[in-house]
């Protein structure tokens, strides 16, 4: 009799051990690898660095499928190691595609920066060589056209500034490069006819 | 060694069997200590009569886990079972391992724990599976879409896929909070399907959008390359509107985004961009072809003038002059045929009739030399004023009024030349027709008071070849 009483206290015990034991759902990591995935999302890793960040969508969904193939387990036999492990991965990867949108967009900016700042100074010269251009009787009638081209330019250049200040730098760098280049053709324009002027004014003489 | 862990392990041999077999209270039970490679041993309860009838799973178990020995019922068993038993009572195991005698506790423990186990591994046999092979399948298919740049070409398909997945787990988890036998995954599996489905058809239709898109881009850039060099060419030095050239030149700026966006294989943006370049290149490009079409309206009127011009130079063996504003070029004829050719300069808005004064338009009309004004007489050289306005012009200019085309308060204008001091490379005149000095003295020469003088738009089609007016650095004339 006294041996049932034991095995029933060491079956009790035993029972009570095993679910304690069980291993609980890594709801923590879960949620750490999401928040590094909506912070991913903010510094516009889809946009910047879009390749690390479709791996770090799937790397989530493939850890969260496993969470839940754990969870289908009996509570005894579940394991969240292999889960725990890709959340990690997870994680990691998010806040590496995060410093990689970063450091992409701060170099698209810096581009971006720079082509306005070269598309203005080209504009300035632009401007300075119009007065040089040659011009007859009527002064600007001849230079309205370009005028009129350059106008257009600094609008590209303000509306290049206006995405760099709202933060799309890949629209402000394409906006600062084409009105860079536009502006360039002009200016060449400008210097072949003040070349030609030259030339005829040395004929002149 | 942990239970959990223990029983994972060697959970599905013992359920198989346990299923198999039955237990009655009177039966005798016994204890299998198992010894496998690399593990430490373990300890299964089985009922004896029981192996025999499933010595086959047991043995496929024992060869999987490469086991070295087992103890059965209370002799120790080679795992191998082609072997020869060797074999020694399990007391006496017990006896020369712990130097105890086996414990009447231990069986007792085994009655307690095996009718537990037994319904576990039934539950666990008989519960719902979930569809892992569905989930596994949909995430490859996400991978693959997003891979794809689904997001950029097929982002309603890529959005529903993903809202599908997002579903099914949730639609999992919820049933992975049931207890075991009141499961059922089928709203999941439905789920994790459709997410597939949905993924692999964005995957689809993002290769193809892309495809298309990469193509439309290229083939949109070129042709609004060409006609943005065929806008340059023809119409690019006329003096068109200034605001159809910004519109053009806005045009310009976007069709260079859209390459920009084109190299750096956004396609999706490329298209957009050269879509809003169309509109505006080909805006200003068939404003101008309009007005330009207008204007050439006049083209047989004009032909005519300059061939009875040089009709009657022909008839009275006399000089005659045509003025081609668009060829910039006046031609003097003697005879009828043409005795010298001179480059010209006109008035910044010299396309296009002359309306009112000021306009710095050249008329268009047939003319007469009315005074010949020598050095010193003339602002600019020498000049031949004409005897514009005449009366067609007269009564031209009266109907703009009457039509509201210029103000009432506007007046006709005159004192239109042929001057000197041209060769500038620019339109600069108010309307005159400048030459080069040394051309104006051979023009001067040639010319007389009443010599007829032709002014026209042009003398050639717009197609054929025609539009080559001034530039600002435009050749030399």
């Amino acid at each position: 009799m006294k041996a049932k009483q034991v095995v029933a206290i060491l079956a009790i015990v035993l029972a009570m051990s095993m679910m304690i034991g069980c291993a609980k759902a890594p709801q923590q990591d879960v949620d750490a690898a999401k928040a590094a995935l909506d912070a991913a999302k903010a510094a516009e890793a889809d946009r910047y660095v879009p390749a690390q960040y479709n791996a770090v969508k799937d790397s989530i969904d493939a850890a969260l499928a496993e969470v839940e193939r754990q969870n289908s387990k009996f509570a005894l036999f579940r394991s969240y190691g292999k889960a725990q492990k890709k959340l990690q991965e997870a994680l990691t990867a998010a806040n590496a595609a995060k410093d990689a949108a970063a450091t992409e967009k701060e170099k698209v900016r810096a581009e971006a920066q720079d082509l306005i700042t070269k598309a203005q100074a080209a504009v300035e010269e632009s401007k300075k060589l119009m007065k040089k251009a040659p011009r007859g009787k009527e002064g600007r009638a001849a230079l309205e056209a370009i005028q009129s081209d350059l106008t257009m330019v600094e609008t590209s250049i303000t509306e290049a500034n206006t995405a760099l200040t709202n933060g799309d730098m890949l629209t402000a760098r394409d906006k600062a490069k084409a009105a860079f280049e536009k502006v360039n053709a002009i200016n060449q324009e400008l210097q072949d006819a003040i070349a030609k002027k030259a030339g005829l004014s040395k004929r002149a003489k | 060694m942990q239970c959990g862990t223990f029983l994972a392990d060697r959970g599905f041999s013992l359920s198989v069997c346990t299923v198999a077999g039955f237990v009655r209270r009177n039966q005798t039970l016994r204890l299998y200590l198992i010894q496998t490679k690399n593990q430490e041993p373990g300890i299964l309860f089985w009922p004896f009569n029981c192996f025999r009838s499933h010595g086959f799973c047991m043995q496929k178990y024992f060869a999987r886990t490469k086991s070295k020995w087992i103890l059965v019922g209370n002799r120790i068993v080679a795992t191998n079972f082609n072997q020869s038993i060797k074999s020694i009572k399990l007391r006496e195991l017990w006896t020369k391992l712990s130097g105890t005698n086996l414990p009447q506790w231990l069986l007792w423990l085994n009655v307690a724990i095996f009718p537990m186990l037994l319904i576990l591994f039934l539950v666990l046999e008989i519960a719902p599976k979930p569809p892992i092979v569905k989930f596994e399948q949909a995430l490859k298919a996400l991978s693959q879409a997003r891979n794809a740049e689904s997001r950029v070409y097929a982002g309603e398909l890529l959005k529903a896929a993903e809202l599908c997945w997002d579903k099914a787990l949730k639609a999992w988890r919820k049933e992975n909070q049931k207890f075991l036998l009141s499961r059922d995954y089928r709203v999941a599996q439905y789920l994790a399907e459709s997410s597939t489905k949905l993924a692999l058809e964005s995957s689809s239709k993002s290769k193809t959008s892309k495809e298309s898109s990469k193509q439309i881009a290229s083939a949109q850039i070129s042709i609004l390359k060409r006609q943005v060099e065929e806008f340059k060419s023809q119409y690019y030095h006329l003096p068109v509107d200034n605001l159809l050239r910004k519109e053009f030149a806005r045009g310009e700026l976007k069709l260079k985004e859209s390459e920009f966006a084109y190299i750096r294989k956004d396609y999706k943006q490329a298209v957009a961009k050269s879509k809003e370049a169309a509109f505006f290149i080909e805006k200003a490009g068939a404003s101008v072809t309009e007005s330009m079409n207008d204007y050439f309206d006049n083209l047989p009127k004009w032909q005519r003038w300059a061939k009875e011009t040089i009709a009657w130079s022909a008839a009275t063996d006399s000089v005659a002059i045509v003025v081609d504003k668009m060829a910039h070029v006046c031609q003097v004829y003697q005879g009828g045929k043409v005795i010298a050719q001179y480059s010209i300069e006109l008035g910044p808005q010299w396309l296009g009739p002359k309306l009112q004064r000021g306009d710095k338009a050249t008329p268009e009309g047939q003319y007469r030399i009315k005074k010949k004004k020598g050095a010193g007489q003339s602002k600019y050289y020498k000049a031949l004023e004409i005897d514009y306005p005449n009366g067609a012009d007269l009564a031209k200019f009266r109907l703009a009024k009457q039509n509201g085309d210029v103000p009432s308060s506007a007046q006709i204008g005159g004192l239109i030349e042929i001057h000197g001091d041209g060769g500038k490379g620019a339109n600069w005149t108010s309307g005159c027709v400048a030459l080069k000095n040394e051309e104006m003295d051979e023009m001067f020469d040639l010319a007389s008071v009443g010599t007829p003088i032709t002014i026209v738009g042009s003398l050639k089609a717009l197609s054929n070849g025609n539009g080559n007016g001034s530039s600002l650095a435009k050749s030399d004339k």
